[in-house]
């Protein structure tokens, strides 16, 4: 009867430090994710606001430096893989980089004229939602605009060198998902290499409509 | 006496209509233009969800399918009302809009859209209620009165910084049926109207059925025109997101179809 009570007592002791172990364990992923992240659009912002970034003419280092910084939290690989599935193992080595090259023009070429406009709103950490193994995190944020705020999440998961971002939620709508969508429809039909091809005319369509508005 | 009848019939007609398009989707046809949508594995985890969680979204790794269902058999004449829309917007909406807002400045624009959105106070109000949301419809009741009396007839959103007990989240009718349980059914593209499903625009005919507008005014086609003009006063923020949207997209009707579901099916899991 008593050593039931050991056991027993044992058992539950352990299960506490489990639990606790966990919630610690949760608590630090969580909190590297969102210093990572916090970390690098600090290093961004600056940038975004100089008038050397604003001005056509002198904005290629500045959009070097971004993209430096944003690569380092960025995880661009495993981005692209999600977006187009399972069928990404098949891509070759130059399809990959071609589509990934397309794809990074593209998302420049469409956010460029939000970046342009940013005038030093504060980004406001909100919450941070924790995978049960411990390895991703979710990091949900918001920034003003105008006179909403609009939810940002940032899904990140641990590598080996450290946390990286893989997905964007802007106003509940992931990313990964919307591309996804697009990339199966166009897929099933169709070769990566048109896919690839798609993507680059797109990007220079977002580009020619950048280009005529001055930006 | 014959126009509650008639409501009547047209409530049956959709209900109906719901019923068979539902049944539809049971067995998909799967004709060559058909793709993979449709053909989700009922394994995979998260399906319904406006996203997968933290946990499961591994699962985009290890499959091609497009993991949020959306029923689309009528894909080609959605396809065809999506292509008309884009037009109406390229061609007439933005064109008109211009002259609109060139015409009319930003801060009048914002008192009439201000005024439109504080009268249809009872359709949130109704919606929040009938979703069980006691302080949600609470928000909205405190403010319309704020600013009905304060903000002069609601053409001022004084209630806008006032601290409250939860942010307002424009609830309706589309909202409410999916609180209660009823599916989205299959994605439908109106024309001029633009995307929608069948429990939003189920939800549509609540919300008119709510709206005041529809009490005060007699003729239907001065409701319409209200109605119309209500959407096009601030038609900037439809054309700002559709933009981004068209801008991204490497085959929009896909994402603009991907970016409504994903978006109301989080507004409803609120």
């Amino acid at each position: 009867m008593k050593k039931h009570h050991v056991i027993l007592s044992l058992m539950l002791c352990a299960g506490l430090m489990m639990l606790a172990a966990g919630t610690i364990f949760a608590g630090e992923s969580a909190s590297q994710a969102k210093n990572t992240l916090e970390k690098a659009v600090n290093k961004i912002t600056p940038i975004l606001l100089k008038s050397e970034f604003k001005d056509k003419n002198t904005r290629k280092p500045y959009v070097d430096q971004i993209e430096k910084i944003v690569f380092t939290v960025f995880d661009f690989n495993e981005f692209s893989a999600r977006t187009v599935g399972v069928k990404w193992r098949s891509f070759t080595d130059t399809q990959k980089k071609n589509f990934q090259d397309g794809f990074s023009d593209l998302l420049y070429q469409t956010y460029l004229s939000a970046l342009l406009n940013y005038s030093g709103q504060k980004i406001n950490y909100i919450n941070e939602l924790v995978s049960t193994a411990g390895d991703k995190v979710e990091v949900q944020t918001t920034i003003p605009n105008q006179d909403k705020s609009i939810p940002v999440n940032y899904r990140m998961i641990k590598k080996p060198d450290g946390w990286k971002v893989y997905d964007v939620i802007v106003e509940n709508v992931g990313m990964v998902q919307n591309y996804r969508n697009q990339f199966q429809e166009v897929l099933a039909r169709q070769t990566p290499e048109q896919l690839i091809e798609m993507i680059k005319q797109k990007a220079a369509e977002a580009k020619a409509k950048n280009d005529s508005a001055n930006l | 006496m014959t126009q509650p009848t008639y409501s009547c019939g047209i409530v049956v007609c959709l209900m109906l209509l719901c019923c068979i398009t539902a049944s539809a989707c049971g067995k998909q046809s799967d004709g060559p233009g058909h793709i993979a949508l449709e053909q989700h594995d009922p394994t995979l985890p998260g399906s319904k969800g406006a996203q997968l969680s933290l946990d499961d979204d591994d699962a985009y790794l290890e499959s091609t399918s497009a993991h949020t269902v959306i029923y689309d058999p009528m894909e080609s004449w959605n396809r065809f009302w999506f292509a008309f829309n884009d037009g109406a917007i390229e061609y007439v909406g933005r064109p008109l809009y211009k002259g609109y807002s060139y015409v009319v400045p930003a801060p009048f624009r914002s008192g009439i859209g201000n005024f439109f959105y504080n009268a249809k106070m009872p359709v949130r109000f109704t919606n929040a209620l009938l979703q069980g949301k006691g302080q949600q419809a609470g928000v909205e009741f405190s403010s319309f009165i704020l600013n009905t009396m304060v903000g002069v007839g609601g053409l001022f959103d004084i209630a806008k910084d006032a601290k409250k007990v939860v942010e307002p989240s424009r609830e309706d009718g589309g909202q409410t049926l999916g609180v209660w349980g009823m599916g989205e059914g299959v994605y439908i593209v109106w024309p001029l109207l633009g995307p929608s499903n069948v429990r939003d625009t189920l939800g549509m005919g609540i919300d008119w059925a709510v709206n005041p507008r529809t009490y005060l005014i007699d003729s239907w086609e001065l409701q319409l025109g209200i109605a119309a003009f209500d959407v096009f006063n601030s038609f900037d923020e439809v054309l700002d997101s559709y933009d981004t949207f068209k801008g991204m997209a490497v085959e929009p009707y896909a994402a603009v179809r991907d970016g409504y579901t994903q978006y109301r099916r989080a507004q409803i899991e609120k």
